[in-house]
Order: structure tokens, then C-alpha cells, then sequence
């Protein structure tokens, strides 16, 4: 079969679900905006002007990056030790607890946003129970709420890709990790880690690139009081002051700033090929 | 040689209903190269393991250096284990690996980086410390794995079947190599291989496993030329393997009847008259000569012969129910149905001590 066939399909993908999109985006954010809110075309860069300008997005940019660094980290903390253990399960166990870890998926997002919702208002029963313990903790409208959806939302983009590293991980080198004299914990900080360091940088960037423009989490879980860049963002499109060029302003430049994070990351993927 | 290095008493161990190492008793001595020499599967690598400390036996005791060790996990043994697979770290460099143990050991840097230079020099390995274990060849992966457990100086080394991998040139090089490396560190080798020639050719002494059980203990020659039981006349070498009754005895002589034919042997174990044996003649202790000549023991037909090249291989019925292999590493001219004689010295006509069930 031709060689080159087989791109087509890729590319296709690509041109309509990234090219098309992006352009748009790209002539949206270089028109005018109208009275209404919405656009008039025309070729302008006032609205990149207008976000360096005044900074009002400082604020809840910083709350975005600290949130992804945060929930990217409790993932991989979290998410690490599942992963681990899934991958030393036999074979059968393995595939049924890598089916729970995916079950999630099978609801709608929203549906389980909402349930955390019920889960950590006021009188729910984990306010409630850490009330008993003499801890009166906001969750809803705070930050910790926020945080721990988001954590609950992308824990399965950590752990996947990091079960696919420590499943290929051949177990005899932690045995001869052992046998030269290693206890668990270097043996883990000195083999294991490093060796699954593609997993540990794909989960990260799965995590931290979504959750860097989460606008869904915060809106129901901080309630309007944790301002976070990507709810900015679709507050420019869908809010009651509408700009659209802004917002699509907005939307190129936090892209342009994770394509630096991924160039970053693939790089360091790439020099960890010994481990395919 | 007196001295214990390691000791297993009773081990056992299982894997689900399998019982893969039975009841496994062994001493061995400091300083020795010593063998565990048994067909795959029959429990080498699990025995290795036990020692290494990655398999818990179900029971017995296991001694390292006359301490007890059962329960002492593998980063506080004494022991380093070569894999089969070498188990090199890819992320790390020849000299990364060959220094994980120093490294652990926390060892000033001056001293790891002056151990590593000598361990990858008793390797042959110096020049290539700065390269993947990707980059290097089969051998010299093999290489870095002895010099990445040796270089901690462990009293014992384990190696499992570390030269499997490679092709004939370069494991018999390889051989010479880890038996030089042995004279020179005077480490204890405990190295297994289901390659018999190879352990007759390495060991001091060697253990000949089968299903989990340590069947005869010895040097290379009492193994060969002594073999305990048929699977040992068998595994080790070749063997013609002759059911017979014995007739009567005379001293360490007896007289044993083989089907229509009689053979004299001298034997070390007690024979009884009446009593059914098995007894091993090795072929290449067969010796042909014309048929008409009076000191030929048994005479008979060339049924087939096989010549390649450094020796010939025959086989001769010498009665109805009996065949015997031949092999002849001298040009003589026989050719396929014609008659022969047959000598060998008599102690080269050995029973098998092993009871007949
Ligand atoms: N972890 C294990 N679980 C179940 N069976 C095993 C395990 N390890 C080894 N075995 C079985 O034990 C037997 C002996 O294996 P092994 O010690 O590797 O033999 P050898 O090294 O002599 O080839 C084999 O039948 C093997 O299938
Ligand atoms: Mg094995």
C-alpha cells in the first residue's frame, strides 16, 4: 500500500477540526468588534493591544496556572500509585480494573460535576462529617472545591498514560535495583521513576493543557468566585458583555503558550526513547 | 575448600499446585565454581532466586556465610545475581550501571569513579563506560551485567544461564572469561545452565537438577564417569543404557546376564545376585575391532553410521533387543552391515546405583 495513502486521513482530521477551527479563531480575533458585542470583519491587532494593556486577566490567569500546577501534581501523586499497581496485576485483573478506572467516561461530565456539587455543598455529607471532626471547610465557590473536581476530572488522563509506562517497565530491573543493595525507595526514585518519565510527561501534559482553559469546573463548583482565564474566555463569547475578538485574542494566546509547554515536553519525551 | 559459602537445607517450593524446587539440599564451598546443571524448567532459576532473596521457599532454611536467610530481603544479602536477561538499566550509561551498587552504598565519588574504571577493565569493557546498553553488542551486555555485580565485591556471585544468549564463538570465549574472572576475584560462582558440557567444562563441582531435585552432587568426572541415576547417565553426555539381572558376584565383581548376553562388571555399590540393574556404557568408550578378534566382549552388526567429520557415530545390534551407539573418532574403514567386535575397559561398564522401581 502507498505510504503517503495513509496520511490523508490524518490530515483531513487536522484540516477540519484544527486548521478550519483555528483560523477562524484567528480571523475572529483580528476583526472588529461590533456594538453588540459580536464582530465586524475587518484586519486590526487592537485586540492583542487591548490584552496587553490593561492586565485585568493577570489575576485569573495566575489562579489558572496555580490550579493546573496544583491539580497536575495531585494526579500524579494520586494517580501514581494506581497506575503502579495496575500494572503489576495479572493479566485478567489488570483489564477489569482498567475498565473502572474508564467507567467514568461513560457519564457525562456534567452529570458528574453536578454530583460532586451535591457532594461538597454546605450540608452535604462530607461538610458535614468534617464539621463533626470540628473542620468547617467551604468547598463550593472556594478554590479547594474547584480543585478537587478538577483533580476528580483528570485523574484517568494521568493514570493512563502512566499505566502504559509502567506496564512495558520490566520488572527484573527493579529486582536488580534490589539486588545492588536498593531499598524500595531508591529503587523507585533511581529505576522505576525515571523509566517511566514519558508517562509521567504525557499524564502531565494531559492534565495541566485542559485544565490551564477549564472554564466548566469553576463555573459550577467556584460558582463565579474563583476567576479562572478559561471562564474569562467564554464569559468574552457567551457572557453578558459579549466581545469576541477579545476572547478569541484570549483563546490564541493561552494556545500559543501551551504549544510551548508541549514542544518543551515532546522533546524531553523524545530523549527518553530507551524506554520503548 | 572447607568453608560454607552458602547452604540450602530442605527448600522447597511451590507455584500453585506445581512443586518447583523438592525438598533441595546443597553446600556450597567458599571460593568454588560451582554448577546447577538441570533442563529448563526444572527449577534452576527459582532455586537461584530463593538464594537472590526474590522467591520466599514454602520451607527450609537457606544460609548465606553460615548466617540464616530465609527472611533477609534481597538488598541485604551478600549476594549479586547476574540475569538472564542481564536486566542492565537503559536510562542509565555503562558507567551509571556499573556504579548503581557503589552509588547505593554512598561511596565517596573518587572512590566509585576509581572501582567502576577497574571493574569495566576486568571486563574488558574500559572506553565503552560513556554508552547505552542500546548501543553495545550481546557480549558486551553481558559484560556490564559482571561488572555491575561484581564490582560491590559480594561474597557470592549467581549467574543464570548468563551466556545463553550469545552464539558459540563468543560463549566459549565468554566461558574462559567468567573462568579467569573466578581465579582472579576468588568469588564464589554459582552458575546455572542447562548445557552440560559447559558446566563439566567450568565447574569445580556441579549439582545435576531434574524436576525440582537435586539428583547427584560431585566433581565433573565423578558425574560423568559415576552417573546416580539413568537421567544423569542420560543428560549428561550420552550413555548405552543396558537392563540386565545380575548372575552372580565375586568380590566388587559380578557377572550380569543383558537378555542373551553377559557382561562382567565392577561395581562399587553392592550388587546381589538375582538382583535386576541397569548399567551405562558411554559411547565413546566402545571400542571397534574386527570380529574374529579374541578379545572383542560382544560382537555385532553396523545397522547405520553417521560421519561427521571429527568422529564417526555407529549403531551396532549386538543381540535381538539390544542396539548399542558407538562413537569413533578413528578413520577404520567399517561400513554399514558388516560384522564387528566390541571392547571397552571394564570400568568404563558401570551399574546405575539408582533403585529400579
Ligand atoms: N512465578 C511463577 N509462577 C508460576 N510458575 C512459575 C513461576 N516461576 C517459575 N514457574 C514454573 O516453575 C518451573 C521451574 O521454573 P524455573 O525455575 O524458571 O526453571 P529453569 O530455570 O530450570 O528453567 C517451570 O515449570 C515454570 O513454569
Ligand atoms: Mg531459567
Amino acid at each position: 500500500m502507498n505510504g503517503r495513502l495513509l496520511w490523508w486521513p490524518g490530515l483531513l482530521w487536522l484540516l477540519l477540526f484544527f486548521a478550519i477551527p483555528v483560523t477562524i479563531i484567528a480571523l475572529i480575533s483580528l476583526a472588529h468588534r461590533a456594538p453588540d458585542g459580536v464582530i465586524r470583519w475587518g484586519f486590526t491587532l487592537e485586540n492583542y493591544l487591548r490584552l496587553v494593556e490593561p492586565l485585568y486577566w493577570a489575576g485569573p490567569f495566575v489562579n489558572s496556572l496555580l490550579l493546573a500546577v496544583l491539580t497536575t501534581g495531585l494526579c500524579l501523586v494520586l494517580g501514581y500509585p494506581v497506575a503502579y499497581s495496575l500494572a503489576r496485576q495479572p493479566r485478567a485483573v489488570k483489564n477489569l480494573l482498567l475498565f473502572l478506572v474508564i467507567l467514568p467516561f461513560f457519564t457525562n461530565f456534567l452529570v458528574r460535576i453536578y454530583a460532586w456539587f451535591i457532594v461538597l455543598r454546605p450540608e452535604g455529607w462530607l461538610s458535614e462529617a468534617l464539621r463533626a471532626l470540628g473542620v468547617d471547610l467551604v468547598f463550593l465557590g472556594s478554590p479547594v472545591g474547584v480543585l478537587i473536581g478538577l483533580v476528580y476530572g483528570y485523574l484517568p488522563f494521568m493514570i493512563l498514560p502512566l499505566y502504559a509506562s509502567l506496564e512495558r517497565l520490566d520488572f527484573s530491573l527493579v529486582e536488580a535495583a534490589h539486588d545492588l543493595g536498593a531499598t524500595r525507595w531508591q529503587s523507585f526514585w533511581r529505576v522505576i521513576f525515571p523509566l517511566s518519565r514519558s508517562g509521567v510527561i504525557a499524564g502531565s501534559v494531559l492534565v495541566f493543557i485542559p485544565v490551564l482553559g477549564e472554564f466548566i469546573t469553576p463555573k459550577l463548583l467556584g460558582g463565579g468566585k474563583v476567576p479562572m482565564f478559561g471562564v474569562l474566555i467564554e464569559e468574552k463569547f457567551l457572557g453578558r458583555v459579549p466581545d469576541w475578538p477579545l476572547g478569541a485574542a484570549m483563546a490564541l494566546a493561552l494556545m500559543g503558550l501551551v504549544s510551548l509547554v508541549l514542544i518543551r515536553s515532546f522533546r524531553y519525551i523524545k530523549e527518553s526513547r530507551w524506554v520503548g | 575448600m572447607d568453608e560454607v559459602s552458602i547452604e540450602l537445607r530442605e527448600i522447597s517450593k511451590r507455584f500453585g499446585q506445581t512443586l518447583v524446587v523438592d525438598r533441595l539440599t546443597l553446600q556450597i564451598y567458599k571460593g568454588e565454581f560451582f554448577s546447577l546443571l538441570g533442563p529448563s524448567g526444572c527449577g534452576k532459576t527459582t532455586t537461584l532466586r530463593i538464594i537472590a532473596g526474590f522467591e520466599r521457599p514454602d520451607s527450609g532454611e537457606l544460609f548465606i556465610n553460615g548466617s540464616r536467610a530465609t527472611h533477609i530481603p534481597p538488598q541485604e544479602r551478600d549476594v549479586n545475581l547476574v540475569f538472564q536477561s542481564y536486566a542492565l538499566f537503559p536510562h542509565l550509561t555503562v558507567e551509571q550501571n556499573v556504579a548503581f551498587g557503589l552509588e547505593i552504598q554512598k561511596l565517596p565519588r573518587a572512590q566509585i569513579r576509581e572501582r567502576v574504571g577497574k571493574a569495566l577493565e576486568l571486563v574488558r569493557l574500559s572506553g565503552l563506560g560513556a554508552r547505552f546498553p542500546h548501543q553495545l553488542s550481546g557480549g558486551q551486555q553481558q559484560r556490564v551485567a559482571l561488572a555491575r555485580a561484581l564490582v560491590t565485591e559480594p561474597s557470592v556471585l549467581l549467574l543464570d544461564e548468563p551466556l545463553g544468549a550469545l552464539d558459540l564463538k563468543l560463549r566459549q570465549e565468554m566461558q574462559l572469561e567468567l573462568k579467569r574472572l573466578q581465579r582472579e576475584l576468588k568469588i564464589t560462582f554459582l552458575y546455572v545452565t542447562h548445557d552440560q558440557e559447559e558446566a563439566l567444562q567450568m565447574s569445580d563441582r556441579l549439582a545435576v537438577m531434574h524436576q525440582g531435585r537435586v539428583l547427584q552432587v560431585g566433581t565433573p568426572p565423578e558425574i560423568y564417569e559415576r552417573p546416580a541415576t539413568r537421567f544423569v547417565a542420560d543428560f549428561i553426555g550420552e550413555s548405552n543404557l543396558l537392563e540386565g539381572h545380575v548372575v552372580r558376584t565375586v568380590g566388587q565383581r559380578a557377572l550380569v546376564q543383558i537378555g542373551s548376553l553377559q557382561a562382567n562388571v565392577l561395581s562399587d555399590i553392592p550388587l546381589q545376585p538375582h538382583q535386576r540393574v541397569t548399567l551405562a556404557l558411554r559411547p565413546e568408550r566402545i571400542h571397534l575391532c574386527p570380529p574374529t578378534e579374541s578379545n572383542g566382549i560382544w560382537t555385532g552388526l553396523v545397522e547405520a553410521l553417521f560421519y561427521s567429520g571429527k568422529e564417526t557415530r555407529y549403531r551396532v545390534r549386538v543381540s535381538p533387543e539390544v542396539t548399542l551407539t558407538v562413537i569413533s573418532s578413528a578413520v577404520n574403514g567399517i561400513s554399514v552391515g558388516e560384522r564387528v567386535g566390541l571392547t571397552w575397559d571394564l570400568q568404563s561398564l558401570r551399574p546405575i546405583p539408582e533403585r529400579l522401581p
